[in-house]
Parts: C-alpha cells; structure tokens; sequence
C-alpha cells in the first residue's frame, strides 16, 4: 500500500547498522575459520615458507597415527571425568543457597567470586597452593608431619598395572591435581547460578503436595526436584562436555606447560604447541578441526536428544 | 572461557590476513613526526632487566640525538611466540636479542642480516677483545637449507654476541671444612665427584631421611659438555644421545640417584637453587649467572670447573651466550647496527656486568670490578676458574631447528630415566628415534 511498508527503504540503513558487525564477523570470524580449513590441508612452515602447500590429508592421516594425539585426547577425556562431581557440588551449593537464611546474599557472593576472578590470577593462586615446598597443601601436612606429594610435577609409579595390564605404570599427580582445582572453581560458578535459578522456577505447590502426603526430604529431591531440574542438569552437562573438549588450555599454558610428560597437555593446548612452538600450521588448523568435529557432533547430540530424555514441565 | 583461546587464535590468523593483504611495512610508519629515525629493540627480561634497559636506551639517545628508539621487553615464555609472529607479519624489530638456540631458524630463513660487512667497516672491532668462541654460535655458511656452523670469521655473523656463559660446579665449603675434604678443582673427575659426594650425603638424626645430599642436579648436558660430547650431527641430521660419550653422561646422572645414592631420587622435594642456598645439597652444578643468588645463603661456597669422567680428558666449555641481531627487514641498518655496537659495547657490557645475570663478552670488562664486585662468597682466588672455563674450546654445537620440540621430547623421555623406569640405554634409543623424526621434518626440502 503506501511506499513505507516496500522492504527495500529500511533494509539498506538496517544492513548499515549490522555492518561494523558484520565486518567484524567477517574479519576475525569467518575468514580465520576458512582459512584454517584450508590451511588443514596444506604444510607450512610459516617461518620459512613463503606460501603453503597443498598436501592433502596428510595432516589428518598423520595425526590420527599419531600416539601422542590420543593421548592428549585420553588426557582432555580424563579431566572431564571431573564434570559430573563438579556438578554434583554445583547442584548441592545451589541447594543449600535455596534457602532463606540471614545473609544468604553473601554466602551467594563468596561462592560466585572464583568465577569472577580472572582466570590466570586463578592459576597462579592455585601454582602456589600447590607449590611443593612452601606452598599452602604441603606446609599444612608438613604441620601434621606428612611430606605432601609434588602436586604439579610428581607421579608415582604403579608397577602393578604394569604387570597386570601391560599398561604404562607412572601415574602423575598432575591430572587429579588439575581436576581438583577445577572443582573448586567451577563448583560456585554459572553452573550452581543455572540450578539456582532453576529452583526459583519449580513450583512451591509440588513441595506443598508432597509434604501433605508425607513425603520425606530425600523423596521430595528426587521425586520433584531431580525430574524439575533436568534441563538444566542436561544443558549443564552438554555445555561442560563441549567446555571440557575445548579446555585445558589455560592451566597447560600458566601451570604445567603440559607437562610431565605430556600429562596435562590437551587437545587445545596441543593446537597452540603445534603451531607456536613446532610450527606446523596445517598439523594445528588439522587438529582444530578435529576438536570442531567433535564439538559438533555433542552439539548434534544434545538437539536431538534433549527432547527425550529430559522432562521438560 | 575456553573458547576464548579459539577466538585469539582465530584473531591472530585473521590480523594475519590483514596484515598480509593491506601489506603493511613495518618500517614505513615509523619514523616519527618529530624528524628523528625511529628504531624499535625487544629483549626477553624480567621487570629489573626491563628497568636496566630503558635507562642504557636513554643514554644511547642521548649520546645519538637524531635516533629515537622504542623499546618492547617480554618475558621469556612469551618472546619466541611474539617474534615469529613478528617475523611472519614482517613487523619484527629492527634489533632484538636472539638465543643460540634459534638463530639457524631465522637465518636459514633470511630474517637476519648478515653483521659481517658492517664488522669489517669498522675499525675499532678487535676480536681479540672477546671471550674466544664467543661468536661461532652465531656464524655459518652457506644459505638456507644448507646452512652450516661455522667459526667467526669463515662465513656470516647473523648476531652479535652480548654475553657468554658456562656451568660450573658449586661446592659448600663450610660442608667440606666441617669433613676435612679437599675442595673440587680442575683434576677433578667423575669419581672424585661421587666419592666426595658419598661422604657428604648425610642422615644427621638416624631416622632414614637423608638430611644433606652430597649432590643436587641432573644436569646431564653440562657433564656431556665438559667431555666435548656431541649430541647431534647438524650436517646428517642426526640424533647422537646414543654415541658413547653422551650415553655416559646421561647413565653418569641416573648412577648419581640409584647407584651412588647421592642425589635425591625423583620423589623427594628439590629446587636446586634453593636448596644449595639452604645447604640441604653440598654440591651442584649450575650456570654461571646464579652466583648472585647463591650470595643469598648463609654458608661459604666456591666454584670449580665441571668435572669429566676421566683425567685425561681435554675439558670442553659448555659456553654460549644470546646476542642481538639486526631484522633483514629494517629499513636503517647503519643507525641499527649503531645500537647493536652500543649495547654490546662499554657502556651496555658494564650495566651487564653490574646486573651480575650474565658474564660480559668483552674480557676486560668481565674482568673489572663491575662484574667482580658481586662476588661475595668465593675466595677471590677462585674466580679465575670462570675465565679459564670460557676459554677452554667449545663442546660441539647442539642446536638445530625444532629446539622447542626436541627439548621437550627429550625432557620427556629423560624424566623416565631419572625415574628408573628405563634405563639410560633405552632412554637414548628413544631420543634418537624422536629427535630423527624432528629432524627430518624440519629439514625436509621446502619449495623456493
């Protein structure tokens, strides 16, 4: 009818606004990712080769032979294993701020602020909880007269797996050390706020219900509670695989340096490795992608899974 | 947060792209307004060193009024990532500090300029001036890939050297006093070491913890050094950790710990430093540069050459020091090579050797009071030792390209050593085989 609703006359100012966005996208985004899904299939060494060149999937064949690539696969798996104690606390802390104590505001603020703490402050904090000689775990047990273990650096060696199970006898400290650590960052973090608020939205009524009829504590949680929450146990647990696949990076990076070993290096501190360090952009962009695939398929996983699995109200 | 690594990587790849497609020259933007040359110099440093730098800075331009000069210091963990990525967006410094490790990358690569045309030019450069050796890490011949170390003079300068260094044996003197034990010296060998450091590794109170340990330090490349053993062959592209003469000195460490039971094993809590200092170790081995640190302890120490296994041996120095080398991008090489003589010349070798971090490469000024002034623990007497040790000739050169990762592979499979799960024999198998593959990796022939 009048020229006004024609799409055309404001879809030029609005793309206008989306621009600088969009540009950004583009630039820092979308091109980089292009980029390394080419580059995964190139050898360059950037240093000294002008351009790179094309190699096919030699990046990807090498790195699936590789032993050390799934062992810093083992590695990022095994430091999820501390995902479902992490949300286990997260799910306790949120229970216990759920109630109207004095002061829970505060209670609710001390345990959010590891969260808010920069991450590398965070890290170094914990290099000097764990320090071997003077640090914050070990000068305690030295009062109680226990030598506390090298946290970080030390290991021991379980022959017996050896010699049952023909697998490598060292266990180092350094993966339950690093697993430790992310508890006690993790447990207050978004994840205890996610189930927090998810407590807020469960209908006092069901409680009310239940409590007529007798219903104890424990069969309250788990007959109301537990089913209530459980998108939200199942987004919290979808978010932390993908999390957990992607991370490690920063405690190898400020704390281990992936090591001993090769004990704390993950996925995505090897892609830093293999591209600052060894220089091989096509073996990095190769790997990358391989951490996208795995991300992806969660992603595919948790869409078409979410809906059956979990009761939604 | 742990997409927040992607998204930096990402970044970087992208300001990459940018970089490359708008071809921005590093030097075009950079003389200033002010009409004066503008440089740029980085160094690796920790904040005191960072402190020492701007104030030598100032008073080069001072001295140079028509040279501006900014200066960037990153610590050591960050600076290697920062120059390639430099490099490679050739935004790289005109002067920057270079380890002996890493120069065969970047001159292999035509990243740094070739310093010899400008030494010959000059005519107060005197190399007798210098610690000898001090310059053949730096020096090769050849081009690119076939680049080849060589001795200075024959060939190209790709830096110039700022300081050398070497190891040395660390001995708490009152710990030899309180048992009449003579001191280490030059004679000494691997034996001598080991009998000294049985009678010094003590359980005090009976309750079967050792209290003092004869030895501290698994320092198994300076005991290869001292008896000149080569640990690759640059040329062939091959590993030698399994050669007889590096084999020894890596089964000489594991013996320290599970032979002689002098050495802490693995599992007891060590800093080596720290640990001398607090007297909970007689003896170490250690650079040169930690002796303002050892000044922190309470106990008398000395120093003596590294011992070698036998005594006929001829002692080799595990000397090397970093240099500065001049970007092949820079677009002023006179006024940088300008900087390069400053900071290595009097003025930057004394501000060096009052830091105490390192031994200044000029002699004569290593051998002032700049530098000796720190001494406070070893007998004047024994000072010597150092300037012996840095002419005594050069253990073969160990660096190829791929540093980072064969050190680290090397670290790796090492720490089983010391931890007895394989022996020194089948530890020195496996670095061959790893450092091969890496090897051949980073020499592979790569398209002009």
């Amino acid at each position: 009818m009048s020229r006004r609703s024609r799409p055309v006359d404001f879809s030029w100012g609005g793309y206008l606004f989306v621009l600088p966005n969009f540009i950004g996208f583009l630039t820092f985004i979308l091109l980089p990712v292009l980029a390394s899904l080419a580059l995964s299939f190139c050898s360059w060494r950037i240093l000294r080769e002008r351009s790179p060149s094309f190699v096919g999937f030699a990046n990807y064949a090498k790195m699936l032979s590789s032993s050390e690539f799934w062992y810093y696969t083992y590695n990022t798996v095994f430091l999820m294993l501390g995902i479902p104690i992490g949300m286990m606390l997260s799910l306790s802390l949120a229970l216990l701020l759920n109630r109207a104590v004095r002061g829970i505001r505060l209670f609710r603020m001390i345990y959010f602020l590891p969260t808010v703490t920069a991450g590398v402050a965070l890290l170094v904090l914990w290099l000097w909880i764990y320090e071997p000689l003077y640090g914050l775990i070990n000068c305690t047990l030295a009062e109680f007269g226990i030598e506390g273990p090298n946290w970080l650096g030390g290991g021991i060696n379980l022959q017996f797996l050896q010699d049952w199970f023909g697998i490598d006898p060292m266990c180092y400290f350094a993966k339950p050390s690093l697993m430790l650590m992310g508890l006690w960052t993790g447990a207050g973090g978004y994840n205890m706020i996610l189930y927090l608020a998810a407590l807020h939205g469960i209908n006092p009524e069901l409680y009310e219900a239940a409590r007529v009829d007798g219903a104890s504590a424990w069969q309250r949680f788990k007959s109301i509670t537990w089913p209530m929450l459980s998108p939200t146990t199942f987004f919290i647990l979808i978010m932390s695989l993908i999390d957990g696949f992607q991370g490690g990076f920063e405690s190898a990076y400020v704390m281990t340096q992936g090591g001993p070993a090769g004990s704390t290096t993950t996925i995505s501190f090897q892609i830093f490795q293999e591209l600052y360090e060894n220089d091989r952009i096509g073996s990095a962009s190769a790997t990358a992608w391989f951490l996208f695939l795995v991300v992806f398929i969660l992603t595919m996983f948790s869409w078409r899974l979410g809906g059956k699995v979990v009761h939604y109200d | 947060m742990p997409t927040w690594f992607h998204q930096v990587v990402r970044q970087c790849l992208a300001l990459l792209l940018l970089c490359a497609l708008a071809g921005v020259g590093s030097c075009d933007a950079r003389n200033a307004g002010s009409g004066k040359l503008m440089l740029t110099y980085t160094r690796w440093g920790d904040p005191a060193e960072m402190e020492s730098t701007r104030e030598l800075i100032a008073q080069f331009q001072r001295e140079n009024p028509g040279i501006e000069v900014r200066v960037d210091v990153v610590s050591w963990e960050q600076y290697w990532q920062k120059m390639k990525t430099a490099t490679v967006t050739n935004s790289a410094q005109d002067v920057w500090l270079m380890s002996p490790a890493y120069i065969e990358e970047y001159a292999s690569a035509g990243h740094v300029l070739d310093l010899m045309p400008f030494i010959k030019a000059d005519p107060t450069f005197n190399v007798d001036d210098y610690f000898p050796h001090a310059f053949d890490d730096f020096c090769f011949t050849g081009e690119g890939d076939n680049l080849r170390s060589a001795t200075f003079g024959n060939g190209k300068l790709y830096a110039f050297t700022r300081d050398y260094n070497c190891s040395l044996l660390y001995y708490n003197r009152d710990y030899f006093d309180a048992l009449g034990l003579a001191y280490p010296d030059a004679t000494w060998t691997w034996d001598d070491l080991v009998a000294a450091a049985r009678k010094l590794t003590i359980d005090f109170d009976g309750d079967g913890v050792i209290d003092q340990w004869g030895y501290g330090g698994l320092d198994y490349g300076a005991f290869a050094s001292a008896i000149g053993a080569q640990r690759m062959d640059i040329a062939a592209r091959k590993s030698l950790f399994s050669s007889p003469d590096m084999l020894r000195a890596v089964t000489f460490c594991q013996d320290l710990i599970y032979r002689y039971k002098v050495h802490p094993p693995p599992f007891v809590q060590i800093n080596e430093t720290e640990s001398f200092v607090t007297g909970k170790l007689a003896m170490t081995v250690a650079g040169v540069w930690n002796i303002r640190s050892y000044n922190r302890s309470d106990y008398r120490w000395g120093i003596a050459p590294i011992p070698t296994d036998t005594r006929q041996r001829t002692r080799y120095a595990a000397g090397g020091g970093v240099a500065h080398c001049i970007s092949s991008r820079c677009v002023h090489p006179e006024e940088a090579w300008k900087l390069v003589k400053f900071l290595c010349g009097d003025a930057g070798q004394r501000a060096l050797a009052r830091s105490g971090t390192s031994v200044p490469v000029v002699k004569r000024i290593a051998m002032s009071d700049d530098f000796l002034a720190g001494f406070d623990r070893p007998p004047r007497s024994s000072i010597p030792t150092i300037f012996e040790v840095l002419a005594s000739p050069p253990a073969p050169r160990g660096y190829a390209r791929g540093y980072l990762e064969y050190t680290r592979r090397t670290t790796e499979i090492l720490d089983l050593a010391w931890r007895n799960q394989i022996t020194p024999t089948e530890a020195c198998r496996r670095i061959d085989e790893q450092i091969d593959a890496i090897l051949a990796d980073q020499y592979r022939r790569t398209a002009p």
